[in-house]
Order: structure tokens, then C-alpha cells, then sequence
């Protein structure tokens, strides 16, 4: 189970910054609100504060862009975040090779079962 | 941005991120202390109670558990590549550029450029130093570098009945050159 886990971890961390662009490519989310989706997924997330570095590393790559925005609640501005060109491309590049590779896995994994 | 006192315990929390945080760079830091308090003011109203501050705090991990994440983001590029310690230890064993290679090459490049005649022999000794250049390429990169005095010393004579010459050496091009055969 251990080794289970570590394994899950690793591809956890892999994805999860494809997660963060597949949810930008619906529409633009404010930080607070991306998080806290990524946070309800399933295993997706152990620490929802670890999600913030992850979005500054994605605005440095320029696969996403932030902007500051007054709140309609009259609150303090929030920081909204959008997927780029670059992001969209890599998430279409990403989707096409995660098909692939959950099929194959899935191929060995599931053969004999019925 | 503001400083809207938060519930003390999650003024508590952002006090220990602060700490923790003074090993990332001074921007990142700002950046991450900025957004975590942005998520706490949007996720905590202003009757919150203690039992709902724990539980925001809670599924956002600990303090320490974050700034691992971002010290490894600002490092690191994509998180599953972690060579460093090993690029390292491939550098000094198997690699050619030693200190005296770069040294060389510096100084017959660059060298040349800001202090010329110095900057070449300087880069030539450190050539001549090197433990892991041969004596051919050792050879080949001396005689490269004196190629252009050569070249001049020879086409004075004809340059001297032809009008000015051009005095610009092409000195730093061949040393390029040797830079990148070697």
C-alpha cells in the first residue's frame, strides 16, 4: 500500500498541472475558487496551499496569465487567473498523450479481466 | 495590497508561512504570502468561527508542507525532474569543461574582447593547464590564436601597397572556433 501510494503521488503531481489548465480552459477562476475546485476533486490534492506555487511556476511558463480584478462583493481585488496559447497548446499535446498512456496501462492492467 | 486583520489563528498561520518562507526567493515570497492571505479573506467570513478557520487551514496543509512546494517549484522547473546532484557529479567526472577549460575559453573569447593581448595568453595558459585537453588540440588552439598575427604579419606586405588595411583583427572568431571544436 505504501508503495501504492508513493507511485499515486508521483502521477498526482504529474497531472495536476494539466488539471489546473483543463479547469482554466472551461473559463477564468480566481485563485481562491480554483483551488478550491481542485481541493474537492478526489485525491486529486493533499494541500490545497501547495496549488499557489504551482500556479506562479504556470505564470512564469506563460502557459497561464493573471490579472487583478475589484470583487463583486465589494471585498478586496482578487487574482484572476486565464490559460494562454501556450497553456491550450500544451494541455491539447498532454490530453492526446494521457490517452494513450491510460490505454496502454489500462490494456495490461484490465487484460484477463472480464 | 490591504491589511485586513484576519481571525487571530489565521493570522497565527500566515505568521508561520512568513517564517518559513525567508529560504524563497523575495519575490516568490511575496507572491505566496500575498495569494494565501487573499484565500483566507475570501474563504473566511467575518463571523467565522474558530472551527471553521481550522478547517480552511486544514485543507490547505501546513505552512511548511507549502513552502517545500514552492521551493521546489522555483527551482526545479517541472517537478518531476530533479537532476541537480547528479548533473554535478556527471560534470566532474565525464564532462570537458573543467575550470581550466572555461578559463581558457573565456579568456580566448571574451578575454580577447576587453583586454587584448592578456586576455588571449592568459586564456592560452589556462589551455595549456588544462588536464583534459590533448597536447594536439593544445597546439591547434595556439597556433589558431596567433593565426591572425600571422595572417597580418604576412599581408602587410601586400596590404602596404594596396591602400589602408583593416585593422580590426578577426581574433575573437577563431577563438570561437576553438571553443567549439573542443
Amino acid at each position: 500500500m505504501v508503495v501504492a501510494a508513493d507511485v499515486l503521488s508521483q502521477l498526482r503531481r504529474g497531472a495536476l498541472e494539466y488539471c489546473v489548465l483543463g479547469l482554466l480552459a472551461r473559463e477564468e477562476r480566481y485563485g481562491f475558487d480554483l483551488v478550491r475546485s481542485l481541493g474537492a476533486l478526489d485525491g486529486m490534492v493533499t494541500g490545497e496551499g501547495t496549488l499557489y506555487p504551482l500556479l506562479s511556476r504556470l505564470q512564469k511558463d506563460g502557459r497561464v496569465a493573471s490579472t487583478w480584478r475589484e470583487s463583486d462583493s465589494g471585498g478586496p481585488p482578487r487574482k484572476y487567473y486565464a490559460i494562454t496559447s501556450k497553456g491550450h497548446r500544451a494541455l491539447h499535446d498532454f490530453t492526446a498523450e494521457w490517452g494513450r498512456f491510460r490505454d496502454t496501462v489500462d490494456t495490461i492492467l484490465l487484460e484477463g479481466t472480464p | 495590497m490591504n491589511s485586513t486583520r484576519l481571525n487571530p489563528l489565521a493570522e497565527d498561520y500566515l505568521g508561520r508561512l512568513e517564517a518559513a518562507a525567508r529560504v524563497l526567493p523575495n519575490q516568490d515570497r511575496e507572491d505566496l504570502l500575498l495569494e494565501l492571505r487573499g484565500h483566507l479573506e475570501a474563504g473566511l467570513a467575518e463571523d467565522a468561527s474558530d472551527a471553521d478557520v481550522r478547517n480552511l487551514l486544514n485543507d490547505l496543509g501546513s505552512p511548511e508542507e507549502i513552502v517545500a512546494a514552492a521551493a521546489l517549484e522555483s527551482e526545479a522547473g517541472p517537478p518531476i525532474q530533479r537532476p541537480r546532484e547528479h548533473l554535478g557529479a556527471f560534470d566532474e567526472s565525464a564532462s570537458p569543461w573543467g575550470t581550466f577549460e572555461v578559463l581558457a575559453v573565456l579568456g580566448l573569447t571574451v578575454g580577447t574582447v576587453l583586454i587584448p593581448i592578456v586576455g588571449p595568453v592568459l586564456g592560452l595558459g589556462f589551455a595549456w593547464a588544462s588536464p583534459q585537453w590533448t597536447r594536439r588540440e593544445k597546439w591547434f588552439a595556439t597556433v589558431l590564436t596567433f593565426l591572425p598575427v600571422i595572417a597580418l604579419v604576412l599581408g602587410a606586405g601586400v596590404a602596404m601597397n594596396q591602400g589602408p588595411s583593416r585593422p580590426v583583427s578577426n581574433a575573437p572568431l577563431s577563438h570561437l572556433i576553438i571553443g567549439v571544436l573542443s
